[in-house]
């Protein structure tokens, strides 16, 4: 049981990271393309990335929480 | 009841936390031996000549997972217990009190001196803490809750400046391992003598653990009520009865109600519940990677890995500490936001 646990922590953390980065890097373009597009809301639009990026990230953690959970259950 | 489903919700997690962190027995004190060895190591690996025959002197070698796990798990400084519970001075309880009582120690007098010539030039004390007060009650009390912010100010500054506070103390190392690091590098002191257990720790690591008080669920999860009390509390209060109805946002046909209604209910309990495992969980996340880069020198015992794994730790550590402050202001703002939502829903 515990290979098949330890590759699914993984699967976990990992699919959760692809996720967490093509949410990112969504942000992160539509962001800068923003700003070139119109310079002067540049804060605005920063705040408003830092927000999005922060909560997507929050979502990655989450799985990350799990994949601890699961890798507890090998030690047991 | 609602109070106890989300007390139900974080006790998911807690008793992870928990499990995962066995506290050392009343009854048998010295069953942190198995953790201070472990801690031992990496300690002891900051010769790397001497490294090989301390880990050949005590019998397991380094190892990833305990040394993260000890330096990231609470342990009771003091042992407290009334009517049978273990309430303990655990800790992440004396880096709560260290928040509180420097939080005191920085607010009030900047209050005072303000509130004395509030038009006077600011000093850079006071200018500092204006800045940080201004930036909550107008980007984000107000932003969000426009004319019914005031009410709400003094909950969101003090969310803001205790998670702040906290998350900025859990960066400054123990003194304890300091004081150790010390004596070995002096050899004053044997190599394992400052590690038996929690309990012969020297002062200086009972007064400062170096622990984030806020990479806890028991924390989180009382900041995350708090806030779920207030959603509920001024959902009753700016809409009455209606609040219940009024969950399921205007304009979805009868037909979905029977399906909206139950998600939009549940939805009610993951806010607060998602509030709490995104500071738990980035707290947490920012420092065991600190740990782990740093443990990458004890696992490899090379000079080649030690100036790569501190670049690496040390620019981890300056995102950590914009992490610090972003993770405040996220609380503070979601909470901000989640009253605005159930304010204005006519």
């Amino acid at each position: 049981m515990g290979p098949i646990i330890a590759i699914g922590a993984g699967l976990a953390a990992g699919l959760a990271v692809v996720g967490a980065a093509l949410g990112i890097g969504r942000i992160g373009g539509a962001a800068t393309e923003g700003i070139s597009r119109q310079p002067e809301a540049a804060n605005k639009i920063q705040t408003a990335m830092i927000i999005a990026a922060a909560l997507i990230e929050g979502a990655a953690l989450f799985a990350l929480v799990i994949a601890f959970l699961m890798l507890d259950k090998i030690k047991v | 009841m609602k109070l106890l489903n989300a007390i139900l919700f974080s006790t998911l997690l807690f008793t992870y936390a928990v499990s995962a962190n066995p506290v050392p027995n009343a009854a048998a004190p010295q069953a942190g031996s198995g953790a201070a060895a472990v801690h031992a190591a990496p300690a002891a690996g900051g010769d790397a000549h001497a490294a090989p025959a301390e880990s050949a002197a005590h019998s397991d070698a380094f190892s990833f997972a305990e040394t993260i796990a000890h330096h990231l798990s609470d342990a009771p400084l003091w042992k407290l217990e009334l009517a049978g519970y273990d309430i303990s001075i655990t800790k992440r309880v004396v880096m709560l009190f260290l928040a509180a009582f420097l939080l005191v120690l920085i607010l009030v007098p900047a209050a005072r001196r303000i509130a004395k010539n509030p038009y006077a030039k600011p000093t850079r004390f006071t200018g500092f803490i204006e800045v940080l007060v201004n930036f909550i009650r107008n980007d984000v009390a107000h932003a969000s809750l426009g004319h019914h912010a005031h009410p709400y100010e003094p909950y969101l500054l003090t969310l803001f400046f205790f998670i702040l506070i906290s998350n900025l103390l859990g960066l400054i190392p123990s003194l304890g391992e300091l004081y150790v690091f010390a004596g070995q590098a002096t050899g004053l002191m044997h190599a394992h003598a400052g590690h038996a257990d929690s309990f012969s720790l020297p002062i200086a690591e009972k007064l400062w653990p170096g622990i984030t008080a806020t990479g806890d669920i028991a924390v989180t999860a009382t900041l995350a009520i708090f806030t779920f009390l207030v959603i509920l509390i001024s959902g009753f209060a700016y809409q009455g009865a209606m609040f219940i109805r009024n969950i399921v946002p205007g304009g979805i046909p009868l037909l979905l109600w029977p399906i909206m209604w139950p998600i939009e209910f549940i939805g009610l309990f993951t806010k607060p519940f998602a509030l709490a495992i995104r500071l738990l969980a980035n707290m947490t996340a920012g420092h065991m990677i600190i740990l782990v880069l740093l443990g990458f020198i004890f696992q490899f015992q090379s000079y080649f890995i030690a100036p790569v794994s501190i670049a690496g730790a040390m620019a981890i550590y300056l995102l950590e500490l914009f992490v610090a402050f972003l993770q405040a202001y996220i609380f503070t703002f979601l909470t901000a936001l989640f009253i605005s939502q159930v304010q204005h829903r006519h």
